[in-house]
């Protein structure tokens, strides 16, 4: 309940000064891409240092690495993206977010080409992803940001693993669903 | 005595009086307290005084009321209006018997229609002399009784004789003395004082406190010990031991609890302690005798049962001291602990790093003292995590309570290996998968009494959880003594639903491994229980995220055991870390059975069948580096090595590149992203920060063994 009119609340006295308050985005490279994600999904960005390869996963999964004593997961955005991975060089990135995978968060670095610059961005200015229809699946982003020389393609950082990507987690969940109520 | 007599008329008037004015008001308020008390209290006391003076018509018609008066004092009966009538009419009755005894006559009719208002109170005929007290046998039921009348007793109006006829319609009194060692000379004999003793064997089928209600009006004036027989004693001892903790803390308030001694004992011998207790220490040499002692002097209480009582006393309070020695603690708090250890370990695998890379010889010496305590702070604090199996195992005697009730079975469970130890939070994690399993063998599994006994079995089916440890796991088993898996049946479940081809051929333990594949049940009808078919495979599945493995062994008709083996920790185990091309793996050193080098000279390799015959076994082997994709670095031949792996019974050989020897590994899960693949079970971080993967062992065995069987 309390989270409701809270949430009510916040829609309905939305001023329209808050619309105008733009959002920072930070911007990078991803197999010859620019990409967008916003600020406050950021945790941290590391340095593309020492990832362990993860045999028989699929390609997008670059490996995992050590943030401070913790295993995390590295995705290899170009290899999501285009299925061409990175090569990694002296610019290579691993961008750490926080992802929602059933009903756990876990830590996710996003292994980028080069990290380029934070913008600001109002909303207003944003294009809506245009339709493909069931050709391909633009779940993962969340809009456009035209530039003066191309576009700025804005991560919906919330579809970013589907559950098509992660057949373990769609059955773990069935599975503890059954066990509970069986 | 007639003044007695007379006073005892009077008396049992009033009382009487009571208590008709008493029975009037309860008719309109029949669970007053107060009320009800006072029609017992009047039953009581005119049984006692008539008892007193020996009349035993009055004692053996208000007893059996006074029984049912408390029966309705303590709520057991209610007072209805017909009941409140019939006591209406004991009422009168009581009153014509004290004037019948109180005459000396003896009217046959009038105790007649006594036995005939006692039927209808009590709803039985009850006996028509207090005498008929049923009597048991052996001679070890004898009580002890003895009396020492002071002087004054006969001023005072007791009469002995008069307590000992009572106390023979309790029971039977075999042996009377009477001691007259306290009659002084014939001069001073005061015919007023009373001189005599008696020592009674008594027997009769009543309590302590009952004989004790015998000489309740004696007790200003007469000594008065009770002693228990012998058949009573052990009773006794044996009460002792099941006396709850909450009353085994004071000698005497433990020996009033078993009835072996009665309130006016303890309280005598308390106030004895406290008089020795004032006197002055120069006085008494003696210090203050405990209650015990001052008991067993009274004659009140054998020395055997107070022994026994001060033993049962030691050892509650010994528990209650062990108890205060255990600290509960937050598993959160203790989660935290371990889980900085596992830094410590790997903080110091990074010292020892840098120490070689330095070639620091001195740093060298000190760091492997530091590795030694490290270590064995490790494993002191992932034994502090470490609880038994045998209370979630003892959770299960409620649930197979339930069930064999539901289902009209007849099922024991018996428990083996319940101090056997794993991790709590292993232990939180296979509770579900535990249940259901036992659920399985109680509905599935176990037959009903009829078809058991058809069987030829035993009409009481038999579950058994069983626990060890073997190699680093803890093996825990399900095993039913029910009518086993029918693999004809479950085959055929499995082709309706196209698990398997009809023309397949199946060994009998790949037809069980069926019954964990999703949607497969054997039961046609689902109950509330099990037989839906999914649960099997959750279990399995719940038990390989633990990077555990199930087994199943079944006869049909014998019975099925169900066999889990999980690692004990989930947290630092001992790793051996191999190589493969450049990648660097850790093998959970418990698993590993030996290292040899791979040698075609030295073994019977088949290449084709990815087999190696390894003194006389065949065993499957898997080169690591092609297995798991990794991509061909050196093209250098390496020297390669085969580790030999075991879980449970199974074995495989892993060829690898390169062994780098024992770490200790603190398993860092790799998230939810990597479950479900196979070959790696967990990541660890090494001492110079990278990342090195765990492998899962039981299934990489899995695939070695599949591989084998394929080609």
């Amino acid at each position: 309940m309390g989270s409701f009119s809270f949430h009510t609340q916040a829609t309905s006295a939305e001023p329209p000064s808050v619309e105008g308050t733009p959002e920072q985005f930070l911007t990078f490279l991803s197999g010859q891409k620019l990409l967008g994600l916003a600020i406050r999904e950021i945790e941290e960005i590391l340095e593309a240092e020492e990832i362990t390869s993860v045999p028989r996963v699929p390609r997008f999964i670059r490996g995992v690495m050590n943030v401070r004593g913790a295993v995390v997961p590295v995705l290899d955005l170009a290899a999501y993206w285009s299925d061409t991975p990175s090569s990694l060089s002296k610019r290579s990135c691993v961008v750490l977010i926080e992802l929602s995978i059933g009903a756990a968060a876990q830590k996710v670095g996003l292994l980028v080409d080069e990290v380029r610059e934070i913008i600001e961005v109002h909303a207003t200015d944003l294009l809506p992803v245009p339709e493909f229809g069931a050709v391909a699946d633009l779940s993962f982003v969340d809009a456009m940001l035209p530039l003066e020389n191309g576009f700025v393609i804005l991560l919906a950082v919330e579809h970013l693993l589907t559950a098509e990507d992660l057949p373990a987690v769609r059955l773990q969940d069935a599975a503890k669903q059954s066990l509970e109520c069986d | 005595m007639d003044q007695l007599i007379q006073t005892f008329v009077q008396e049992a008037d009033e009382l009487l009086g009571q208590m008709e004015d008493a029975l009037l008001s309860l008719e309109e308020n029949p669970t007053d307290a107060e009320l009800l008390n006072s029609l017992f209290r009047a039953m009581h006391t005119i049984k006692g005084a008539a008892g007193i003076f020996g009349f035993d018509p009055v004692v053996s018609f208000t007893h059996p009321v006074e029984t049912e008066l408390d029966r309705v004092r303590s709520g057991k009966r209610p007072l209805d209006p017909e009941l409140s009538g019939l006591l209406l009419q004991c009422k009168d009755h009581t009153a014509r018997l004290v004037e019948m005894v109180t005459q000396n006559t003896l009217d046959k009719a009038l105790l007649a229609a006594g036995a005939d208002l006692l039927r209808q109170v009590t709803g039985q005929s009850p006996p028509l002399n207090a005498n008929n007290v049923p009597q048991a046998g052996s001679e070890a039921d004898q009580w002890l009784i003895s009396l020492s009348f002071h002087e004054t007793a006969f001023r005072n109006g007791i009469d002995p004789i008069s307590f000992i006829r009572y106390l023979s319609g309790m029971g039977e009194i075999l042996d009377l003395i009477t001691t007259q060692d306290r009659l002084p000379p014939l001069e001073d004999f005061d015919p007023e004082s009373c001189y005599l003793s008696f020592d009674i064997v008594f027997k009769g089928t009543v309590s302590k406190a009952d004989i004790a209600s015998v000489f309740e009006f004696a007790e200003d004036d007469c000594d008065i010990n009770i002693l228990a027989p012998a058949a009573l004693e052990q009773e006794f001892l044996q009460l002792i031991e099941q006396l709850p903790e909450e009353r085994s803390q004071r000698l005497g308030e433990m020996l009033l609890a078993l009835g072996a001694i009665t309130k006016h004992e303890l309280n005598r011998s308390l106030n004895r302690q406290r008089e020795e207790a004032s006197t002055p220490p120069s006085e008494s040499p003696e210090a203050v005798r405990p209650v015990g002692a001052l008991l067993v002097e009274r004659g009140a209480v054998s020395p055997r049962v107070v022994d026994k009582a001060l033993e049962r006393q030691q050892q509650v309070r010994q528990k209650a001291t062990q108890e205060a020695q255990l600290v509960r603690v937050d598993a959160e708090k203790l989660g935290r602990l371990i889980n900085l250890v596992g830094e410590l370990v790997i903080s110091n695998a990074a010292i020892r790093v840098q120490a070689e890379r330095h070639g620091l010889g001195d740093l060298q010496e000190v760091l492997a003292s530091a590795e030694h305590l490290v270590e064995n702070i490790r494993d002191t604090a992932l034994q502090l995590r470490m609880v038994q199996i045998g209370e979630t195992f003892s959770r299960f005697k409620r649930v197979v309570h339930d069930v064999s009730k539901e289902l009209g079975k007849d099922i024991e469970l018996v428990i083996r290996g319940g101090e056997t130890e794993l991790d709590k939070t292993v232990i939180e994690k296979i509770t579900d998968p535990l249940t259901h399993l036992v659920r399985n063998a109680l509905d599935h599994g176990i037959e009903s009494p009829a078809a058991r006994k058809q069987a030829g079995k035993p009409g009481t089916g038999t579950l058994t959880l069983n626990a060890y440890h073997d190699s680093g796991h803890i093996v825990l088993q399900i095993l039913d003594d029910g009518a086993g898996l029918n693999a004809g049946r479950i085959r055929a479940k499995a082709e309706a639903i196209g698990l398997v081809r009809p023309d397949q051929v199946l060994t009998d333990a790949e037809v069980w491994q069926l019954i964990f594949a999703p949607g497969l049940t054997t039961k046609d009808q689902a109950n509330n229980l099990s037989g839906r078919g999914v649960g099997m495979d959750v279990v399995r599945r719940n038990i390989e995220a633990l990077r555990g493995q199930i087994d199943i062994h079944s006869e049909l008709g014998a019975g099925t055991c169900i066999t889990i083996h999980l690692p004990l920790t989930l947290a630092i185990i001992d790793g051996f870390m191999v190589g493969a091309q450049q990648e660097r793996y850790v093998i959970p050193l418990a698993m590993v059975e030996e290292c040899l080098e791979m040698n075609a000279q030295d073994w019977a390799v088949d290449e084709e069948h990815h087999c190696i015959n390894l003194r006389g076994e065949v065993l499957p082997y898997l080169r690591l580096a092609n297995f798991l994709n990794i991509p061909q670095v050196t093209q250098a031949p390496l020297r390669e090595t085969l580790v030999v792996v075991r879980v449970g019974t199974h074995r495989a050989g892993f060829v690898v590149d390169e062994l780098y020897g024992e770490l200790q590994t603190v398993i860092k899960p790799l998230g939810r992203l990597f479950q479900h693949f196979k070959g790696i079970s967990g990541s660890t971080v090494l001492g110079t920060g990278e990342v090195a993967l765990i492998l899962d062992v039981q299934g990489l065995i899995q695939s070695a063994s599949a591989q084998m069987v394929v080609h």
